[in-house]
């Protein structure tokens, strides 16, 4: 029986745990902090580098190597950003990070701050999220009472001042180079790369930008063994434990803390608790709704990056949708095209055009004017998205599109008009 | 134009950034707050004022965003998610119920101005499906009947 594997939710889990900054330091909280602020800023991104840590937000950059592309010797400041605009379908991991254990991630934070020499962080949160704003302010306030924000916290010399930022609603937001424009007052686009932020980030200075899981593993990694521990906790190349987000036809949807060497199987039926009602399993979308879907039958592989890579999918946030098999392709799918033609921001022409035709043809299935040639037409508008806009979220509205016409062409069918 | 309270907390966020621009977007959900629940040219030209940028881009900026409203709410602003994790589970069905009880289609305004009705795109709560936001409060694994009895809390 598949169980959680306790890091990043250790005190989460425990009923008497309170969020206080007084309960994460007795939990061992800030310890972390403390042993970086004695080692040199480089030695810290080596470590980083050393534990394997891969991006949480979706892409699944390495991190350590992320930290290293930061400038240096610009003369200007340099930013880090927390991007806490959690808003991919199916995710809701640093949702319970804010809102159940702030500490964590704003230790890992400070660690991240000063590992790259950022005396004023952001964190970019959505604007929706006002539980998790109002916990991240009151926390951040201890922390200044404390001491461990301002003038030289823990006598470390380091400067270091955070501040909470609040979006106002736009999942392009989540998108690094547009975060940055919405964090500098304006619509949020993203840029065109290069530069990338490392160079020209936040008002044009060297920032990084990184997700809040992400930085909430820094105090177990830079803790004593810490990088030997999280490399144990997968294979080569996905190490670590992380947060995945259940949700959909399952008995006991929730956000669980797994290893990286685990089944996807297990994690639906084990963890999950199998489908609701005891139907059977229809598919998966195995990471965000951007990810490519999977039929019941592919599921029995390891759920991690390169793992879910080699059977033509994606992990991106670790959010598993699962659907049973009464679920209506057509309509699953048009209420995807909805989301991403609601959330283009409008910049590129194909990624523009191409999610309001492909929510219209899906439509026009659903009208029950479907056919064998505006399947194609659907298929090569998919197509035309792919690799065509500066962002990546032309790619996330083609993906689920070509890989439901792909694994689920019966379904569509059914939709065609009668002569 | 804000109130003293709300001003203190303009200032403290001037405070924080580099250059006023910077705190545009807080700025101006600060003024939504202000005037319950929506935006006018006033304000906007008020926030641009405090920002140092032109009405223009506030404009910009503004109809960006989607929580940003040109019209005012109702007191309750129900926001009803029906994104994937929560279609799944009987979101959409959640909002055509509440359309149905409170007799409007979502993107308007009850008549006595206490509810409105807003279909989200993913609010993140997909693991606590379906869920909904009444003006800052997240409800999960809601039911038409909860939702049903809630409203009729509200309502008194």
């Amino acid at each position: 029986m598949l169980e959680e594997t306790l890091v990043l939710f250790k005190n989460i889990r425990n009923p008497d745990y309170d969020k206080s900054l007084a309960a994460y330091k007795k939990s061992g909280g800030y310890k972390s902090l403390k042993k970086v602020f004695a080692m040199k800023p480089e030695d810290v991104v080596q470590e980083v580098k050393e534990s394997g840590i891969r991006g949480r937000g979706g892409a699944g950059f390495p991190t350590g190597l992320k930290w290293s592309f930061m400038a240096k010797g610009t003369g200007k400041p340099s930013y880090l950003v927390a991007n806490a605009d959690e808003s991919e379908p199916g995710t809701c991991k640093d949702r319970e990070l804010m809102l159940k254990d702030p500490h964590l991630f704003l230790e890992g934070m400070l660690i991240g701050c000063y590992a790259i020499g950022c005396h004023h962080g952001y964190i970019y949160v959505r604007g929706e999220f006002f539980p998790s704003i109002k916990i991240l302010n009151d926390a951040v306030d201890e922390l200044y009472v404390d001491g461990l924000l301002g003038p030289d916290p823990l006598g470390s010399g380091f400067n270091l001042d955070l501040t909470i930022h609040t979006g106002a609603g736009a999942y392009i937001c989540g998108e690094e180079s547009a975060l940055l424009d919405s964090l500098e007052g304006k619509r949020g686009q993203p840029r065109v790369k290069p530069p990338f932020p490392a160079v020209s980030g936040f008002n044009g200075c060297p920032t990084s930008v990184n997700n809040v899981e992400t930085l909430a593993c820094m105090p177990f990694i830079l803790s004593d063994g810490g990088v030997d521990a999280f490399k144990s906790f997968g294979p080569q190349n996905n190490s670590g434990t992380h947060l995945v987000s259940l949700s959909g036809h399952v008995n006991r949807p929730g956000v669980y803390e797994l290893r990286m060497d685990v089944n996807m199987k297990d994690i639906i039926y084990d963890i999950g608790g199998g489908i609701l009602n005891g139907k059977k399993l229809k598919g998966v979308i195995p990471g965000g709704s951007s990810s490519p879907v999977m039929k019941a039958d592919e599921i029995d592989v390891l759920y991690n990056f390169d793992d879910l890579a080699k059977v033509g999918t994606m992990m991106g946030s670790a959010a598993i949708m699962v659907f049973d098999e009464d679920t209506d392709i057509v309509k699953l799918l048009h209420r995807i095209t909805r989301f991403y033609a609601h959330e283009s921001c409008g910049q590129c022409t194909p990624c523009r055009e191409g999610t309001q035709w492909s929510k219209q043809i899906v439509r026009d299935f659903l009208s029950g004017n479907g056919s064998d040639e505006k399947l194609k037409r659907l298929d090569r508008v998919g197509g035309n998205m792919l690799g065509t806009s500066l962002c990546a979220l032309g790619d996330a509205a083609a993906m689920p599109i070509q890989s439901f016409i792909n694994k689920f062409p019966e379904d569509f069918r059914k939709y065609y008009a009668t002569a | 134009m804000f109130s003293k309270d709300i001003q203190t907390q303009v200032d403290k966020l001037l405070s924080r950034y580099p250059i006023s621009q910077n705190a545009l977007i807080p700025i101006l959900l600060l003024a939504q707050k202000e005037n319950e629940g929506w935006l006018t040219e006033l304000w906007m030209q008020h926030v641009a004022d405090i920002c140092e940028v032109p009405l223009t881009h506030v404009e910009g900026v503004v109809t960006f965003y989607t929580m940003f409203r040109l019209k005012p709410p109702g007191k309750y602003h129900l926001q009803v998610c029906t994104c994937v994790p929560c279609c799944l589970v009987g979101g959409t069905e959640l909002l055509e119920h509440t359309e149905k009880i409170l007799d409007i289609h979502a993107g308007h305004t009850t008549d006595d101005g206490v509810f409105s009705i807003e279909e989200m795109e993913c609010i993140g709560a997909c693991s606590f499906a379906p869920a909904i936001i009444v003006n800052e409060d997240y409800h999960e694994q809601l039911t038409p009947e909860k939702m049903e009895k809630m409203i009729d809390e509200l309502r008194q």
